[in-house]
């Protein structure tokens, strides 16, 4: 009877990492910029709402990193532009996190299934061409609940910021660009 | 409670002991491949120098942005590395007219990991020997990843000319791998490979032609 216990308690466990969950959002809004060259820019903190324990000052340069790299996947030109750089490409990505929060590893360890201690990672920002006047403005949100024994804040924050990155990065593609409601 | 466990067979107990003890060795003390040759921008080669010498401002900069730099200016003609160098202005490095003076610094460095709650898993899996296939199939598909970002600048001045020239830039190394790591092998590995990795970035920035500074 353990040995059932124990078994489905590690598929649990193994089926539930890596998934984030996130609010709702808006239909998308569509703007195209495929192709070209884009530069991604350090998303700043100002006026994010934080409550999380580890450094995080590099967090805007990362998620800028994330979403550049994740565009190269997409068959994009992308580079990432440290605050303080010159950004070369025909379109910018440009923003600010919202939100970084570590949740609580105890109310994830009971209740990360049902959203307990939630880690969080949210952004918003725009998408601007440089030589026209209209902008895509996106936001997005991610939550991240399970992991080990709860889950360490520092790898589900990861988590929220890594699948953050690959949206933005979709709606880029895609040009189908969301906002948080 | 451990009684249970263990409860009547010593030799199912010692497969679990040495499981445990395998994974545990295994996963905090085995090091993979934490960084492959691909993971890092190809090298710079300067145009060879005829005359002045490159002049490097190194107090303060991490070894591996250091080499790096090194190894590029020895490739191109002389260096000279000041010992001592007093304030912020570059032309204080000066020698003659034809020097190159060269100051990197590098800014912020962030690492991230998820090796830790793996290996955390892979050993709480690994005290069942009924579960200890999770272990070992999760150890082959749930991949490991190390990222670090990186910031850094580089300040050149061509000594016959009137300003330095600043090229700020960031560097993201990530690695990705399968089975098992330790957490301290892929920090180390990313702490070493991330700057060098910006110091190249920054070279093939300033020098974009294998020719003189831009």
């Amino acid at each position: 009877m353990s040995r059932v216990a124990a078994i489905a308690a590690a598929c649990t466990l193994w089926a539930c990492a890596g998934t984030t969950s996130g609010p709702e959002q808006t239909p998308p809004a569509e703007f195209q910029a495929p192709g070209e060259r884009i530069s991604v820019i350090e998303f700043s903190l100002e006026g994010a709402s934080i409550s999380y324990a580890a450094p995080y000052e590099a967090f805007g340069l990362l998620v800028a990193e994330l979403i550049a790299a994740e565009l190269r996947d997409r068959g994009h030109r992308a580079d990432a532009v440290p605050a303080g750089g010159t950004p070369t490409g025909d379109f910018i990505v440009s923003g600010r996190i919202t939100r970084i929060d570590g949740g609580s590893r105890a109310a994830r360890y009971w209740s990360g299934q049902y959203g307990g201690g939630a880690a969080k990672f949210g952004l918003e920002g725009y998408v601007e061409a440089v030589d026209q006047e209209t902008r895509a403005p996106f936001s997005d949100e991610r939550w991240a609940g399970t992991g080990p024994f709860g889950g360490e804040s520092v790898s589900l924050v990861q988590r929220c910021v890594r699948q953050v990155a690959r949206d933005i990065a979709e709606m880029i593609h895609t040009g189908k660009f969301r906002q948080l409601r | 409670m451990i009684r249970r466990l263990y409860r009547g067979a010593p030799r199912v107990m010692s497969i679990r002991v040495a499981a445990i003890a395998i994974v545990s060795v295994v996963s905090t003390g085995c090091a993979s491949t934490a960084i492959g040759p691909s993971d890092l921008p190809p090298e710079s080669h300067p145009a060879e120098r005829k005359a002045g010498a490159f002049v490097l401002l190194l107090e303060g900069v991490p070894d591996p942005m250091a080499d790096e730099l090194r190894s590029f200016a020895r490739a191109g003609g002389d260096v000279r590395e000041p010992k001592t160098f007093d304030g912020e202005d570059l032309r204080a490095g000066c020698g003659e007219p034809a020097d190159l003076v060269l100051r990197p610094r590098l800014g912020r460095e962030y690492f991230a990991s998820n090796a830790w709650d793996r290996n955390l898993t892979f050993i709480y899996f690994s005290v069942f020997v009924v579960t200890l296939p999770i272990t070992v199939v999760s150890a082959g598909t749930w991949p490991w990843y190390a990222h670090t970002v990186v910031d850094g600048q580089l300040e050149v001045l061509a000594c016959e000319s009137a300003e330095p020239v600043k090229y700020i830039d960031s560097f993201f190394l990530r690695s990705e791998g399968r089975w098992f790591v330790r957490t301290r092998t892929l920090r180390e590995a990313q702490h070493e490979g991330a700057p060098r990795g910006l110091m190249r970035q920054l070279l093939s920035e300033a020098f974009p032609s294998h020719g003189s500074a831009r």
